[in-house]
């Protein structure tokens, strides 16, 4: 997982396994605080209280298969090496949120990677699922909710290439306007 | 400097695209890629869309889905196609090149691409 937006990618496709209709994606960059803070919630099915405990182990080994990736282990690792933190917060059949942040000027900080493949991704391959997305700074912010998207140019229509481009193109604009980086390749 | 668009454009950019609709194909394909993490973290994400950017250009119409984990980590990406009669090929190790060849070779021509073939299920 080489940057933040495959980071997302992988989180939200547990939320997915965990059946979520609604995923909520936030990014805040905290300047004053020099922190990336990343929220993830979910309305699926949640967690019991002993697998939100042991899913960030990455030798977790209750579980015959693997129902919640190495991801969430992997993400933990990386924000506690990049000064940040991580939680997780589950309830059954009520939903999971997970918090966690790099700091901003970090070394092992990733880059934020292309965010608008990942928001794209999720809505062509999961058209039963709400996703919204919001970027924040101190002072401005970025909303796009997948109800937008489709109000404006009808579910059936997502994945052909006049959507995706504008899509890429939208996504890009105000991502990187908000975000400054160097990746903004 | 560029305006900032807002998504009313998209709407307008519908309008445009309804009056000039080409009917695209329905193949009946089927398109699995696999979205586990190590499916992602070799670049599922980048041979999804690069495939569905090929299928885009011709016009064609497929059917994109994911799984999850499946087990064979060390040749993610991982892309089954499904073509209606014939057998369901699993391709491993997609790079973007390879996922262009799926579509141009295996989606429109019929032909498998064989160095890419890690798995092959026969047609029930
Ligand atoms: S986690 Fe590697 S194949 Fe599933």
């Amino acid at each position: 997982m080489q940057d933040i937006s495959q980071i997302i990618l992988d989180l939200v496709q547990n939320s997915i396994a965990a059946d979520s209709t609604k995923v909520q994606i936030e990014i805040k960059k905290d300047i004053l605080r020099n922190l990336l803070i990343i929220t993830i919630n979910d309305n699926g099915k949640g967690m019991s209280q002993e697998i939100t405990k042991g899913c960030t182990d990455p030798f977790y080994t209750t579980r015959t298969t693997r129902s919640v990736g190495l991801g969430l282990a992997f993400t933990k690792m990386l924000s506690e090496q990049s000064g940040g933190f991580f939680n997780i917060d589950s309830q059954e059949n009520q939903g999971t949120r997970l918090n966690f942040s790099f700091l901003l000027n970090h070394w092992d900080r990733p880059p934020f990677g292309k965010l608008e493949d990942t928001y794209i991704s999720l809505l062509i391959l999961n058209p039963n699922v709400e996703f919204n997305i919001s970027i924040s700074t101190d002072e401005k912010s970025f909303t796009l909710k997948s109800q937008d998207v489709y109000e404006n140019i009808g579910e059936s229509h997502v994945s052909e290439a006049w959507v995706i481009e504008w899509l890429r193109e939208y996504l890009r604009e105000n991502f990187y306007h908000l975000l400054k980086e160097e990746d903004k390749s | 400097m560029s305006k900032i668009k807002s998504l009313e454009d998209l709407r307008r950019l519908r309008v445009e695209q309804e009056r000039n609709e080409i009917t695209r194909q329905n193949t009946g394909v089927q398109v699995i890629v696999g979205m586990g993490t190590c499916g992602i973290a070799a670049g599922a994400r980048d041979a999804m869309l690069t495939i569905l950017e090929e299928i885009n250009k011709r016009n064609l119409k497929v059917n994109i889905t994911q799984t999850g984990c499946i087990g064979m980590c060390q040749h993610e990406p991982l892309i089954d196609v499904i073509i209606p009669g014939e057998d369901r090929i699993t391709y491993g190790l997609v790079t973007k090149d390879i996922a262009r060849k799926i579509v141009a070779e295996h989606i429109v021509n019929n032909n498998i691409v064989k160095e890419a073939v890690i798995g092959r299920i026969e047609k029930q």
